[in-house]
């Protein structure tokens, strides 16, 4: 299922541009944007800045010519494009997780676990996207092909799931202060939720590799797809909004 | 409007957090995936 792939390598760039789009709408000031590169050697905010723009650069440059030269994606000039933006894509999965951590007066986000944690975030949900929009792609190949791509898929989504988890319980299960306690009570509730779609898609996916069938294989893989999707951004946004508001209300 | 500001903050922020996370795990996903086909 190369296209599928291919998607996936040019949908990378465009979501983490309409990313960009919406801190720009947050700063408020967007013709001050370039002060953003002022830090470069103290601010993680700034070096992720350069980051981005860098991976969109070279995913854009390695994504968009594979749609009119068949051969490009294996050529040496492809593949060191692409290498070097994989470099970058890995770096930004961890950066969410850096940029909270430079706020040291809150605790919940000084923790050393976030950058771990929003790795394997973004690795659930750039999978979860994958799996949901497969099958749109299942008619062009064959079945035994389609099996054997989303075997792969699911086989890899089983283990950031497992990843995930454990990651999100040592988060938890930190015990720095008083404060930090608080603020994880404060959103036990959407962390269950995400936790409880992240299992439920462990088991849609281990049911779908031990059928093997196409049909099956597309309803559980779209199905663990949207839970993936659903519980990155409560995990992400619980933990920002935990972050303000848990220590306000102790100060209360 | 120090309220107003931080509710802003966990909307587009965590927005912004989600949609690069999609991004980048996508691409890793996928170069991992299309270079185990090669």
């Amino acid at each position: 299922m190369k296209w599928l792939a291919v998607t996936g390598i040019a949908l990378g760039p465009v979501l983490v541009i309409l990313g960009l789009l919406c801190l720009f709408l947050e700063v408020k000031s967007p013709w001050r944007s370039y002060r953003l590169f002022s830090g470069l050697s103290t601010s993680w905010l700034s070096r992720g800045g350069l980051i981005q723009i860098l991976f969109i650069i070279l995913g854009l440059g390695y994504a968009l010519p594979s749609f009119w030269l068949s051969g490009w994606l294996d050529s040496g000039a492809g593949i060191a494009l692409g290498s070097e933006a994989l470099v970058l894509a890995l770096a930004i999965a961890v950066y969410h997780g850096m940029i909270l951590s430079e706020a040291r007066a809150i605790p919940l986000w000084s923790s050393s676990v976030l950058p771990v944690l929003s790795f394997f975030t973004a690795l659930c949900t750039g999978l979860g996207l994958l799996l949901l929009i497969s099958p749109a792609y299942v008619g062009l190949y064959g079945s035994t092909e389609v099996v054997d791509a989303m075997g792969i898929l699911g086989i890899l989504g089983i283990g950031f799931i497992i990843a995930e988890l454990i990651t999100l319980s040592s988060f938890i299960s930190l015990r720095p202060s008083a404060t930090y306690v608080a603020s994880i009570r404060s959103i036990r509730t959407p962390l269950i939720a995400a936790v409880i779609g992240f299992m439920l898609a462990l088991f849609l996916l281990s049911l779908g590799l031990g059928i093997g069938e196409v049909t099956p294989f597309m309803w559980t893989s779209q199905v663990s797809g949207a839970l993936l999707l659903a519980g990155g951004f409560i995990i992400r946004y619980s933990i920002l909004r935990a972050g303000y508001y848990a220590p306000l209300q102790i100060l209360i | 409007m120090a309220s107003e500001r931080q509710t802003s903050w966990g909307g587009l922020v965590a927005l912004d957090m989600f949609l690069g996370g999609i991004g980048a795990g996508a691409f890793t996903v996928a170069s991992y995936w299309l270079s185990l086909a090669r």
